[in-house]
């Protein structure tokens, strides 16, 4: 089966139920998108399929139907973090770190489509995505400060 | 004393017609000499969120030898909706430089307690509070 991740084209010799993360951590050996639950329960395993967070665990190889995938790995241009990886940085929101490609993911996808979220509208976006280390007051901050950044550049 | 380290927790909730909503939450703690204040902070937050998720909702119970709860659809965890609003003070008048990751776990759930105490009467004797009480 063939798919494109983070620009790259891969082919990969799977069965089409394979988990889109299974495809990239032990086929590909792209290891920033987590398993931490495989039931859709904690975002650890959260990349974009077409600019759009998606649970990895829970979408099959066969079913991405030529869908771009990007996961963290991807998510800069080449030379200068997204917005929200620099406003994480700022924050030192990163603990143990192992949720944190996931949340990444979630809040580029939802800034994409909420450029200016309250409060509210980041409880709503990002309560799926767990952190066991209690990152989430920092996580909050870190997305008000991401949604200025793409507003000002 | 937690875990070495005095530390003292407030917390305050909201009893609205869904259930307790959590607010805010105050915590100091005296850890002596602080070496990075910033990761110190995160780590304090981090103890009583971490805290709040078994004082609420999270319980294993165990049979078939081991626990029952195999993931976390049925071990929840606090989520980013249920968290309040956090403040932290560091203090370093202690002697040495002590340990920061677990002082902040221990109080919360006691601060919880009473809070729900002080907003509704009930006091709750068992953990997971959500057994007694519902939380929005
Ligand atoms: S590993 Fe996919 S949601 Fe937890
Ligand atoms: S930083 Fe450790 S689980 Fe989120």
């Amino acid at each position: 089966m063939q798919l494109t991740v983070n620009g790259n084209e891969h082919e990969v010799d799977v069965t089409p139920d394979m988990p889109l993360l299974w495809v990239l951590r032990d086929e590909l050996n792209i290891t920033g998108p987590k398993y931490g639950c495989g039931i859709a329960q904690c975002g650890a395993c959260t990349v974009h399929v077409d600019g759009v967070a998606v649970r990895s665990c829970q979408l099959a190889i066969g079913d991405l139907a030529g869908g771009e995938v990007t996961t963290i790995e991807g998510l800069a241009e080449p030379d200068s973090l997204h917005a929200v990886q620099e406003a994480w940085i700022e924050h030192q929101v990163a603990q143990c770190g192992y949720c944190q490609s996931g949340q990444i993911m979630q809040a580029a996808s939802f800034l994409d489509l909420n450029p200016e979220p309250t409060d509210e509208d980041i409880d709503a976006a990002m309560s799926a995505n767990l952190c066991r280390c209690g990152t989430y007051p920092r996580i909050r901050a870190a997305i008000h400060a991401a949604a200025k950044k793409l507003q000002e550049a | 004393m937690s875990f070495g380290v005095p530390t003292a927790q407030v917390v305050e909730v909201t009893n609205t017609e869904f259930g307790i909503r959590l607010d805010r939450a105050y915590i100091v703690a005296d850890v002596g000499l602080v070496l990075d204040p910033v990761n110190a902070e995160a780590q304090l937050f981090g103890g009583l969120i971490y805290a709040l998720s078994h004082a609420i909702n999270s319980e294993l119970t165990y049979g078939d030898y081991g626990p029952l709860q195999t993931n976390y659809h049925a071990y929840e965890g606090l989520r980013l909706y249920q968290t309040p609003e956090i403040e932290v003070k560091i203090l370093e008048n202690m002697p040495g430089i002590r340990g920061v990751g677990e002082p902040g776990v221990p109080p919360a759930a006691p601060a919880l307690g009473n809070a729900i105490f002080a907003a509704t009467g009930q006091r709750i004797r068992e953990m997971p509070f959500n057994k007694h009480i519902n939380f929005v």
